[in-house]
């Protein structure tokens, strides 16, 4: 019995024995078993690879595929939207009145770039806009087509906006400037006009410089803008320098003003345009004369004269620019001269005219003149930017005193004003502009600004007729959308 | 047990030392170049001005094309901030310039880095900037920002 006890003692002992060489075996088959589920894995793993391989080459065609589609048509559009109001009562600013208003700042553009072969597309760009206190329409403002001759020469034939500023041409794309509107003491409506014609854009780098030169040549006729002036004959040259973060940009454009006179033939305003009698007719020069605006030979027509002899008057537009960039600090300057030569020009007094300013006839003042600048600088915080403004116009004529003072009593017997007895002083104008805006996203910006209008020396500037008005502030909220 | 424990302390300083620099070259980008192509290595600025579309040649001449990535891809994000200097929104207003007065148009954009050493390796025109982890004897580096 012992003996048993002794034995089933040990039997575990023995039995471990083979019981070790089976856990050996066992680990042996285990480890087996572990490499064959790992090469499965291995082998699903690699299944899933190709797998992903394939839908990536499909996906690849398929994009390819809709590349080619997007290569061949391409969809581009900007828009801005928002509301601004100022605290200048029974006065207009760029279409903003004393009550909060959104049409001023709200339009849509939507551009459609063809390529018709490797070398050549056809491109379009819609505008929908209100401007001033006309309606909101929408407006063909390029239609082009461009011909690449080379990798660096491109020529266009079409209807272009005319790169009379360093910022003209995209005017309306709000993204692509830091301010809710450039400064409408350089960028009025005279200078957002689209031409006829052709242009060449030349691009060429010396060493780490690289340029674009631009040349054009066509007319600017009045029928899609609420102007009643033609650009003709004009030709432009301009001249951009990068290196690095700074750059810097010349332009020279010469033309030929030729004003609308009452022979010109109406249209039938079936789209809304301003016809030439309602523009002799309705025109009121304190509404509708922003800051720079050559609006001022308006009343001439409105007294019934006839403008038809001041046709081809030379006209010189000049602008330095300059901008710096390293990312997080920026500046951005320009000065520009607008030289109307309308030496020579004289206009013949209507009778009931004559009789009330004592003279028949006079040199028409070059009043349209003027120097303007901006410089403006900011700072990118993140999605943030802050920046300031300060912009300039100041007016200037080689008239004499006398055909001044005709002039500007023309323009009060026109508005049923009394004459004044003296020239009244140039018009000059001086804002400073504070203003922050954030980045939603990479596509959409929200802006804030305040204008502040100091100096309104002279007779009529941004806010029209603003003798003995107090200082005035412009408040500005919109959002820019890129897509 | 003091042994041990250097050992052990010398070895996870090694391994973290290891990893920390593999993820620190994954995140580096890189502009790649056809073997072919007629510069081998690019400065910072010249390789801005061509993906901003300044520059339209190599420095020693001949067409160059570069090639993006698409949006929201990591490699494009830091190209853009280490070399163009530019954020998205920054990047969008500058092409709006562009885009709307039909003066250019901004890089063909495609989706990964095997994508751009793909292209890159067939055409000795084209540059793009891939993952420095992701370079290939198909292409050579031209520059490491």
């Amino acid at each position: 019995m012992k003996k048993s006890i002794i034995y089933a003692a040990l039997l575990p002992i023995v039995l471990s024995i083979p019981l070790h060489t089976q856990a050996a075996s066992n680990v042996d088959e285990r480890l087996q078993q572990l490499e064959s589920a790992l090469e499965e894995k291995s082998k699903q793993i690699e299944k899933l690879e190709k797998q992903a391989k394939r839908s990536k080459k499909i996906a690849k065609k398929t994009n390819s595929k809709i590349d080619d589609y997007f290569n061949k048509i391409k969809f581009n559009g900007f828009f801005t939207s928002g509301f601004a109001t100022h605290n200048v009562k029974d006065k207009t600013y760029q279409g903003i009145t004393e009550e909060v208003t959104w049409q001023p700042d709200t339009r849509l553009g939507l551009q459609m770039t063809a390529n018709i072969s490797e070398r050549t597309s056809v491109t379009m760009q819609l505008v929908g806009k209100a401007r001033d206190d006309r309606p909101f329409r929408t407006n063909m403002e390029w239609a082009f087509v461009s011909y690449k001759a080379t990798d660096s020469l491109t020529l266009r034939a079409g209807r272009l906006r005319t790169p009379f500023y360093m910022l003209s041409e995209f005017f309306d794309v709000g993204f692509s400037y830091p301010w809710v509107r450039p400064p409408t003491e350089v960028y009025n409506i005279d200078t957002l006009k689209g031409f006829e014609g052709m242009d060449l854009i030349w691009n060429y780098s010396v060493g780490e410089w690289s340029g674009l030169l631009q040349v054009d040549i066509g007319s600017g006729v009045s029928e899609t803008d609420p102007m009643e002036f033609d650009l003709i004959k004009a030709y432009g040259i301009n001249n951009t320098l990068n290196y690095g973060n700074w750059s810097g940009r010349l332009s020279y454009r010469g033309a030929k003003v030729r004003f609308y006179s009452e022979d010109r033939p109406a249209d039938d305003d079936a789209d809304g345009d301003i016809s030439n009698s309602e523009l002799v007719h309705n025109h009121n020069p304190v509404k509708e004369a922003p800051v720079g605006d050559n609006l001022d030979l308006q009343p001439l027509a409105a007294a019934g004269l006839v403008l038809s002899d001041a046709t081809e008057m030379p006209a010189f537009y000049y602008s330095l620019g300059g901008q710096y960039d390293d990312g997080s600090l920026f500046v951005l300057l320009e000065a520009v001269r607008l030289d109307w030569d309308f030496e020579d020009f004289t206009v013949k007094l209507p009778p009931a005219f004559a009789g009330l300013l004592g003279t028949s006839e006079f040199v028409l003042p070059p009043s349209s003149s003027y120097d303007a600048y901006y410089i403006t600088t900011g700072y990118r915080i993140g999605k943030w930017t802050p920046y300031l403004m300060a912009a300039e116009i100041e007016h200037f004529s080689d008239a004499s005193d006398k055909d001044r003072l005709v002039f500007d009593q023309i323009i009060a017997v026109a508005s049923a004003q009394p004459p004044p007895s003296k020239a009244q002083d140039f018009r000059k104008s001086t804002s400073y502009t504070l203003g922050l805006n954030y980045n939603l996203t990479p596509n959409i910006k929200l802006k804030g600004a305040v204008q502040h209008f100091a100096d309104l020396s002279g007779t009529v500037g941004n806010f029209g007729e603003h003798s003995g008005m107090e200082e005035k502030n412009v408040y500005t909220f919109l959002v820019d959308v890129l897509f | 047990m003091k042994i041990l424990q250097s050992k052990l302390v010398t070895i996870s300083i090694f391994l973290f030392t290891a990893l920390f620099t593999a993820q620190a070259s994954l995140a580096d980008v890189v502009l790649v170049a056809n073997p072919g192509a007629p510069d081998k290595s690019l400065t910072a600025q010249q390789a801005s001005d061509i993906f901003l579309g300044k520059q339209k040649n190599f420095p020693s001449g001949g067409s160059v094309v570069p090639i993006d990535q698409e949006k929201g891809e990591a490699p494009r994000d830091e190209f853009y901030s280490k070399v163009v200097k530019k954020d998205a929104s920054q990047l969008n207003a500058y092409w709006s310039r562009l885009v709307f007065t039909g003066k250019g148009q901004p890089p063909k954009a495609v989706l990964d880095d095997d994508e751009v050493i793909e292209l890159v390796s067939s055409n000795p025109n084209i540059i793009g900037y891939i993952d420095a982890g992701s370079v290939t004897d198909a292409v050579i580096v031209i520059l490491k920002p």
